[in-house]
């Protein structure tokens, strides 16, 4: 699952978002500028795939907050996700000539009223269809018309037959998973089960969770506020291997660390504690650490530890040391190869350490819209830049927004 | 038509939210982008550079200035001896400093309504002195300069602050703005 961009239409302060997502996006802007908007839409989008519309719906507070204030109350709330979801590739053993899946493009809307319904949606779904050297785009997609979804297919000529093919059995139609056209011929639900969400964590990382002992029991996968740390932490601290890469990590990041453990009480919960290099004989309990210590082992564990594939993190430097940014970001970047990052933040110093093309500046219009822009985009930012005033600079002074 | 910006240099939060409340509604129909810089606490190679930029874009600026020493001019030639990119014509002294331009746009009826004394001239208020005038109903310093803001008239200002009145007459009136 990676998400390549978003387009959204009256969704709380967007008006008219249109948006290319790249492994690492860092989303900056001053307060009230709608950085939480946009982690809505992500959250949002989950909630319809996990709930369910209506329930999504309501879990943003109804239409009423969910509709962007300036829409005509005839404009209907509206998604187009372009994502890749890595599907499989089908090989015509005969012929050598494969088919496999690019890209999809899913659009929906969603009616102005309060039944909360499905206006418009469509699938497409793009594959590249090679034959030697040659590469052709075929598509599927399913449109809703009425209460119907009408499927349709556009294939290259040549690439007809395998997708014909009754011998491919039910690899013949990668197309449309049966489980979309299951799930609509339940009762017309949205299709967004097309896309899987479950990968996508928004970790807002309060230190303050941490620093208490934890109950034995919860969640393997670490929660989005990291209320479960101890318990993560203990499982990683158990196996050699991850063992030595986490404290390869940590220390490369706070250099006075020497071990970190789990003790499990008689209470039968678990505390976190760690061994500074000042003092080799006292083990300091969680609520003696510094907030940014805690605040950075939770951050290594999700960029490295956690299978999430999507992860969106806001402000994850709150409680971080200026001079370490330039590491953190140095990390963010490395685990963006394996998972989709998006982090949001008015931290100058992320600013400063992230590469150009990776920074997304988010500010409000006169109309109190939020827009998203890149610097790329930007020629007085060019000039900036190329006089040696450095985005950190522009993003302090106010001279970044719109 | 190229986008039109126009950035403000100030010194300090007090000139920022003196430009903010005053200045930049005035400039908004005349540029795309108003934008105020604070550079009290940036190096001299840094504004250069800044300047260089804005020169580059083709943006205009004014760089706004406290009136440090016994005579504007001073400052003014001071300023062009350090800052190789500024032009003297878009540098502008505010005399005394910019506490002297919230008290001079400060209405009667409002002064006598707190209870701020008003001198006739703010041409030689300094910093303390506006501090002193404060009420004392005002225990925050930024509250009142709220509230002078608030109701700050620009007729008035220009009456009672020589500084104040250039500025409106070469950069507001000349262009048809007040």
């Amino acid at each position: 699952m990676f998400i390549k961009s978003i387009e959204v239409h009256n969704f709380r302060s967007f008006r008219k978002l249109n948006i290319e997502l790249g492994n690492l996006s860092v989303l900056i802007g001053p307060n009230a500028s709608g950085k939480s908007n946009f982690v809505e839409i992500l959250r949002f989008l989950k909630n319809i795939s996990a709930h369910g519309l209506a329930n999504a719906v309501s879990m943003q507070g109804g239409m009423e907050f969910l509709k962007n204030i300036n829409a005509k109350e005839s404009d209907e709330v509206f998604f187009k996700i372009t994502y890749y979801q890595g599907g499989p590739t089908l090989t015509h053993k005969p012929t050598s000539m494969t088919i496999s899946e690019h890209r999809v493009i899913h659009e929906f809307s969603i009616k102005p009223n309060n039944d909360y319904v499905i206006g418009t949606e469509k699938i497409v779904k793009e594959y590249l269809c090679k034959n030697g050297e040659e590469v052709k785009t075929g598509r599927s997609s399913l449109t809703k018309i009425g209460d119907e979804y009408v499927p349709k297919f556009d294939f290259p000529e040549k690439f007809q037959f395998i997708v014909d093919d009754p011998d491919l059995g039910n690899l013949k139609w990668p197309l449309i998973e049966d489980k979309i056209l299951k799930v609509l011929s339940l009762e017309g639900r949205l299709a967004l089960v097309g896309i899987n969400l479950e990968d996508l964590t928004v970790y807002d990382l309060n230190s303050n969770i941490h620093k208490q002992s934890m109950s034995i029991t919860g969640k393997k996968d670490l929660e989005e506020d990291g209320s479960n740390l101890a318990i993560v932490l203990k499982n990683i601290l158990e196996d050699e291997k991850k063992r030595r890469k986490f404290i390869n990590l940590v220390q490369y990041l706070l250099p006075f660390v020497q071990e970190l453990k789990i003790e499990r009480s008689i209470d039968k919960s678990l505390l976190l504690s760690l061994r500074e290099i000042y003092n080799e004989d006292i083990f300091l309990p969680s609520h003696l650490l510094s907030d940014g210590t805690i605040a950075i082992t939770a951050l290594l564990i999700s960029l490295y530890f956690e299978k999430n594939k999507l992860c969106v993190f806001e402000e994850p430097f709150r409680n971080i040391h200026p001079a370490l940014i330039s590491k953190v970001s140095n990390m963010l970047e490395e685990a963006s190869t394996e998972k989709q990052i998006i982090v949001t933040t008015h931290n100058p110093q992320m600013v400063k350490h992230t590469k150009l093309e990776n920074l997304l500046l988010i500010s409000r219009n006169e109309q109190g819209e939020s827009i998203i822009s890149r610097p790329t985009e930007r020629e007085d930012i060019k000039i900036f830049l190329e006089n040696e005033i450095g985005l950190d600079d522009l993003f302090v002074q106010g001279l970044l927004e719109n | 038509m190229n986008y039109s910006r126009l950035f403000l240099w100030v010194e300090g939060a007090d000139d920022k939210r003196f430009m903010e409340n005053v200045v930049i509604p005035r400039f908004e129909e005349e540029y795309d982008s108003v934008k105020i810089i604070e550079y009290a606490k940036e190096k001299i190679e840094w504004r250069e550079n800044f300047l260089r930029s804005i020169v580059c874009m083709e943006g205009d600026y004014i760089f706004f200035h406290d009136n440090d020493t016994v005579c504007f001019i001073t400052d003014k030639e001071n300023l062009l001896n350090t800052h190789a990119q500024l032009d003297t014509e878009e540098v502008l002294i505010v005399i005394k400093e910019i506490e002297s331009w919230y008290l001079a746009g400060v209405p009667q009826e409002f002064a006598n309504e707190v209870g701020v004394s008003l001198p006739p001239r703010t041409d030689v208020v300094t910093k303390e002195q506006f501090n002193n005038l404060i009420p004392q109903t005002f225990d925050s310093r930024i509250d009142f300069m709220q509230e002078v803001l608030k109701h700050f008239d620009v007729v008035e200002a220009q009456r009672r602050n020589t500084s104040f009145e250039y500025f409106v007459n070469k950069h507001l009136a000349s262009k048809g703005i007040l």
